[in-house]
């Protein structure tokens, strides 16, 4: 038996889903209404979340401890200062402040991307060059796999080369061949898209006949 | 028949969805049983987290938000049910804000029923912001980087924390989330270094970005979209009241028998015309 907490959100849940459904039908009020409540709510959850989980128990109270008991802490003033030279992208007369932090953000992004592609990537390499050397490999699906797979590598590679001009018959059908394999793999990409977007559909589906309507168990 | 192919192609598209909601909401007031096969991703994914030792926990990133619930809640609630059934302790983080409170939720409405307790076999660490560095910092000192759950108890004094101290702890990593990038930074900063098992719960869209990773074992298994959270229900074999996943599926069918039908049928129309234009 629900609530009456839980009848109100249901209640509330059906209205939000149904008002942005409208917009299949068209273009509506009721439609922009419930849309700008719900980014309205994630921003807002967003920024308590951030506040308090992060901003305070990293910076706010190590700093205000600081200036009460004169530690270290006192230093964290400093992100203070240092994060409001983003801002500064505001400014035409000041923007040069804000390519400091920008140039600093870049450098240590940079190096981290370098760290965490090369643990992504690297085993990757790794497992198709492995899958490259077991192209003879004994058992025929395996081989048939590997041979696809590498095959597919080769033709797509051939088709992304563009240091010269694809003429000689060779290159252009591989190149060709390289297209149409792209093809079925945007192919394989929108039948996920599909079952991602039905999965959600059916989601709220069920939450209106069965919750909301009780017309199914 | 030039009618037809000229209706076909100018049918208002609001009929079309018709098609598809009416496609989707009878196999939910007629229950149907459509076969559903167990992908070896899906079986994988259930035998890593089985199978952690004893002494260690499961991070579990429910890193999903209201926008791609309907597949992520229900591969959510079938690996907690999975994690109370066996037993297995496991501690909830995001990256992204929504995400820790929605399956606390859902920790929460399945800890009645399998009797579990809050801070002895789960705990909530939060929502964690600072991305690759906070995971670096995460995998050397638990303690140190999370300080307090999100009911305010120093994680030393949570009791299934104790003796958790890093990342060698932890039997497996499950993420569950939309954001390929969320996945990518794992691999770089977790799996990678330290070669904890990593899982991989992810929306449809972005399963074909992740089949890659699972052929070079950098995921030890993968459930894709709300099929997978069905198939995981198949594994642990839910009952018809608690697989809502599985009951979906036959929603999913015919809405894909729909769309493929449309398909057809709108290329065939197409094509008649153009050959009939020439």
């Amino acid at each position: 038996m629900s609530s009456g907490l839980d009848l109100t959100g249901i209640w509330i849940a059906a209205l939000c889903t149904i008002g942005i459904y409208s917009f299949l039908y068209k273009e509506n009020p009721f439609y922009r209404l419930f849309e700008h409540i719900y980014l309205g709510l994630m921003v807002g959850y967003g920024i308590v979340l951030t506040w308090r989980e992060f901003l305070k128990p990293k910076w706010w109270e190590p700093m205000i401890s600081g200036f009460r008991e004169g530690n270290a802490g006192i230093l964290w003033i400093l992100a203070f200062f240092i994060g409001t030279l983003w801002y500064f992208q505001y400014s035409k007369k000041y923007q040069w402040l804000s390519r400091l932090i920008m140039g600093l953000f870049m450098g240590a992004g940079a190096g981290m991307a370098f760290k965490g592609i090369f643990n992504s990537i690297m085993p990757q390499v790794t497992s198709t060059a492995e899958r490259s050397l077991n192209i003879f490999s004994l058992d025929l699906g395996t081989w048939f796999t590997n041979l696809i797979f590498v095959a597919t590598i080769v033709v797509v590679m051939t088709y992304f080369f563009f240091s010269f001009e694809h003429r000689h018959s060779g290159v252009k059908i591989t190149a060709k061949i390289g297209r149409l394999m792209l093809m079925v793999t945007f192919g394989a990409i929108f039948g996920n898209t599909i079952m991602a977007r039905i999965s959600l559909v059916i989601d709220r589906f069920q939450f209106l006949l069965i919750n909301w309507l009780h017309l199914a168990h | 028949m030039k009618n037809f192919l000229v209706l076909i192609q100018q049918v208002d598209r609001r009929w079309l969805y018709l098609a598809l909601a009416l496609s989707i909401a009878v196999p939910i007031l007629v229950p149907m049983n459509l076969p559903l096969f167990i992908n070896t991703e899906t079986r994988n994914f259930y035998l890593a987290v089985d199978n952690i030792p004893a002494d260690k926990i499961v991070i579990l990133m429910p890193e999903w938000d209201p926008s791609v619930q309907g597949e992520l809640s229900p591969q959510t609630q079938a690996v907690i049910r999975h994690l109370f059934k066996k037993k297995i302790k496991f501690a909830i983080i995001a990256r992204n804000p929504q995400g820790p409170k929605l399956a606390e939720d859902i920790a929460e409405n399945l800890s009645e029923i399998y009797e579990a307790e809050y801070g002895k076999d789960w705990c909530n660490w939060g929502y964690k912001a600072g991305g690759v560095l906070m995971l670096q910092a995460l995998a050397k000192d638990i303690y140190e980087t999370i300080k307090k759950d999100t009911r305010e108890t120093p994680i030393e004094n949570v009791p299934m924390m104790q003796g958790v101290r890093d990342i060698k702890s932890v039997g497996v990593v499950v993420c569950i989330t939309g954001y390929v990038g969320f996945i990518d930074s794992l691999i770089g900063f977790i799996q990678g270094p330290y070669n904890v098992p990593l899982v991989y719960g992810c929306t449809a869209v972005s399963a074909p970005s992740a089949y890659p990773y699972l052929d070079s074992m950098q995921l030890a298994g993968m459930l894709v979209g709300m099929r997978g959270a069905a198939e995981y229900e198949n594994i642990l074999g839910l009952s018809v009241s608690e697989a809502r996943a599985t009951k979906a599926m036959n929603s999913q069918s015919l809405g894909h028998m729909l769309v493929i039908f449309l398909i057809i049928i709108g290329n065939f129309a197409f094509l008649r015309r153009k050959r009939g234009a020439e």
